[in-house]
């Protein structure tokens, strides 16, 4: 079985890691031509969004906004301390037998997990689902240092056989359907071809009650950090995370520096809007809060607990005040389900382990905006993400300021003089009234009869190349505003 | 340690606040900068998080119906008992589940008597400490005692602590779990704030027990085309006794 995260390819390039620059607009056209993909992750995305306005509303009714708000403020304050509060976590957990290390870029985060591993003998190690570890890679690192390395959430698990890659931050197979789950398990695990979900599972489960037994290593991601205990808190569905941290003798957890949280009060408020705004559940079922390994007077779990703390780009994002928010991100995945445009584009298509618009915003911010030029393009800024997000990050603003740090070229001198003409048009009201009989005149015209222009002139006919222009009515606004008698100011 | 030195790693995020800092000054203060302020403080605002729940905060029995219509929405099967009944009750539902052997946590309330109560109605029980084979292939149901409950969320909080094995109510198909009525807390917020009547593991945050969970409902995946499924690798069915 081949590690997760494994580049699959699209149109030649690996889907997760592409070499060299980045353009989302190419993947998102291959992708936009597959009609299933399409349907399955715009009914998935719509039926999430929905359970979480609903789970939202129907617990705080009207304030679910003040709680977003203040969700964001205590983020945004813990950020812009954020050494102080790691400080503060580190000692904590050290206290309680935690081994902290430091880890400042992905290939140093990989080698510490790998010498863990080494130093401890590991040869199995069963791993629950973590979006940093898919961001460093962690994975073909294991394998190349000889531990078989198996990812136990269901999803994950489905990638890892199928050698697919994760599309979504919460729901990382969203764009595959069963057939190819029954296809990938009788294939790779020799299982009996069934499309049944609940068999599907049941071979999964019992392949991996197997390897959680025999595994000597656990890793898991993170939450949040809780500064005032040095606790991780892991929030999970399947209790496969449970088993990742409970059952090996070792239990290594990577996290992200941007997770940490003051105490158990700040808790409470991010426990209650996390799971609402990913799945629209009050909780996750499980939520562990993890502190040391196994005391003295336990019976079991763990004998070593370590935490990578990892860095690998997001001091590069607090060092610019302007993107600073983005780090006060949850990974609900909320604003990936209320995109319009991730829902057309799909997963994939951001070439990124983060997605939607908080991975338009933050990939390019880690990796080198010259390597992601394109993705902050990914959005109509219509504001869905902004609304959804449980920590009101202002992810419209961002975009917008990534593109003018793009300026990625000047426009034509048709597109510069259309863009002047239009802007003295707007400025003046006579202008604009002349301009506006013209165009429908013109329009009229073209369309010769119909309601609609189907195919529009020379360098307007892109336009039309996937919709008809629908024309104005005969008489302006200002026409029927007149008519009714309506006033001017 | 590996990796980077600590002192090091900290101080780059140092020089990291301090250049945006800088840039901030500069930009005319950016959106993202508000407030940066090395000494400044936060609260909570607990007024914000309480106001919206639906029960009056305290009163015993409200927080008890709470709890229990909470437990259930999250498909947990929830009942109420007095002491007296624990045991029929316990032996009914392993006897309508097809349970024939329990692990019973170490823990005063599922004692000797229990126990032989349970033997007499035809259930075998694993033997303490946890024996692995045993625990993984034959036992079908683990019973255990929760600390606390959070009845906002309809969580039941079990701990690592006081002998409670972390498998026990992770790996056999069945958890009956028994919640004494008397621990249910209103909200996520009770937890970490130490009441009276209430001794919440996150109270006190230099005490912790090496792991404690909020068990919000049984196993459950929606991963293949969305379908929900039950029991992936914890407990596909929890079953929560309110102990009054």
């Amino acid at each position: 079985m081949k590690p997760s995260g494994t580049p699959i390819s699209v149109d030649g390039e690996p889907v997760l890691f592409p070499g060299g620059v980045h353009d989302i607009r190419g993947r998102a056209s291959h992708f936009l031509k597959d009609r299933s993909l399409q349907r399955a992750v715009t009914e998935a995305t719509t039926l999430k969004d929905q359970a979480r306005r609903d789970a939202l509303r129907d617990e705080f009714g009207d304030d679910v906004d003040l709680l977003r708000e203040s969700a964001g403020k205590i983020k945004q304050h813990t950020i812009e301390n954020l050494d102080r509060y790691l400080e503060q976590w580190v000692d904590a957990a050290e206290a309680a037998g935690t081994r902290v290390h430091f880890a400042v870029d992905s290939e140093e985060a990989n080698r510490i997990v790998v010498e863990i591993a080494t130093d401890v003998g590991a040869r199995l190690c069963v791993k629950s689902k973590s979006m940093v570890t898919e961001e460093v890679h962690l994975l073909p690192q294991l394998e190349a240092a000889g531990v078989e390395t198996v990812e136990t959430d269901l999803g994950e698990f489905i990638i890892q056989v199928d050698e697919d890659a994760p599309s979504h931050i919460v729901m990382p197979m969203i764009h595959k359907d069963r057939t190819s789950v029954a296809r990938a398990f009788e294939r790779e695990l020799g299982a009996e071809y069934t499309e049944d979900p609940e068999r599907l599972t049941r071979i999964a489960r019992e392949h991996l009650r197997e390897k959680y037994r025999q595994a000597d290593l656990g890793i898991s991601g993170g939450n949040f950090l809780v500064a005032e205990s040095g606790s991780v808190v892991i929030c999970t569905n399947e209790g496969n995370g449970r088993f990742c941290t409970s059952a090996p003798d070792v239990h290594v957890a990577v996290v992200g520096i941007e997770k940490v949280i003051p105490g158990f009060d700040d808790l409470s408020l991010f426990l209650h809007l996390l799971a609402r705004s990913g799945t629209g559940q009050p909780l996750t079922c499980y939520t562990q809060i993890l502190t040391g390994p196994r005391q003295q007077d336990e019976v079991d779990g763990p004998t070593q607990m370590h935490v990578v703390l990892v860095d690998a780009g997001r001091t590069r994002i607090l060092a610019k005040p302007e993107f600073r928010e983005a780090l006060n991100c949850i990974r609900c995945g909320a604003c990936l389900n209320a995109c319009p445009v991730y829902r057309k584009a799909t997963g994939h298509a951001y070439g990124s382990v983060y997605s939607g618009p908080i991975g338009a915003v933050i990939s390019p911010l880690m990796q080198g905006i010259e390597r992601n030029p394109t993705l902050p393009e990914a959005s109509s800024l219509c504001g869905a993400c902004h609304e959804a997000c449980p920590v009101n990050i202002d992810l419209p603003r961002m975009l917008v300021e990534l593109r003018k740090q793009t300026r990625r070229r000047r426009g034509t001198l048709a597109e510069r003089i259309g863009l002047k003409v239009l802007g003295w048009t707007f400025s003046s009201a006579r202008l604009y009234r002349i301009a506006a009989a013209l165009m429908s005149f013109v329009l009229r015209s073209l369309a010769g009869g119909g309601d609609r222009l189907k195919q529009a002139p020379g360098p307007f006919g892109g336009w039309t190349d996937s919709r008809d222009l629908l024309l104005p009515d005969r008489r302006s606004f200002r026409q029927r505003w007149r008519a009714r008698g309506g006033g001017t100011r | 340690m590996k990796g980077t030195d600590r002192m090091i790693f900290i101080e780059r995020i140092q020089a990291a606040l301090a250049e945006g800092a800088r840039g901030a000054d500069g930009a005319d203060g950016a959106d993202g900068a508000d407030g940066a302020d090395s000494t400044s403080t936060h609260r909570v605002d607990h007024q914000l998080i309480r106001r919206s729940a639906p029960s009056i905060p305290g009163q015993y029995p409200t927080l008890m119906s709470l709890f229990m219509q909470r437990a259930t929405a999250v498909g947990m099967g929830v009942r109420s008992c007095g002491p007296a009944q624990l045991s029929s009750i316990i032996v009914s539902i392993l006897q309508s589940a097809g349970c024939g052997r329990v692990q019973l946590s170490e823990h005063p309330l599922l004692d000797e008597k229990l126990a032989s109560t349970l033997v007499d109605a035809g259930v075998q029980c694993a033997a303490n400490p946890v024996d692995l084979d045993d625990l993984y292939q034959r036992v079908s149901c683990g019973i255990t005692v929760a600390q606390t409950a959070v009845a906002r969320t309809g969580s039941v909080v079990v701990t690592s602590s006081g002998g409670e094995s972390r498998l026990t109510s992770l790996v056999p198909p069945l958890h009956l779990v028994i919640v004494p009525a008397s621990s249910i807390v209103e909200d996520l917020l009770d937890l970490a704030i130490s009441g009276e009547a209430v001794a919440s593991p996150l109270s006190r945050p230099a005490e912790l027990p090496s792991c404690v969970t909020l068990v919000t409902g049984p196993s459950k995946t929606a991963d293949i085309e969305g379908v929900l499924i039950t029991g992936v690798h914890g407990p596909g069915v929890v079953e929560v006794i309110v102990l009054e």
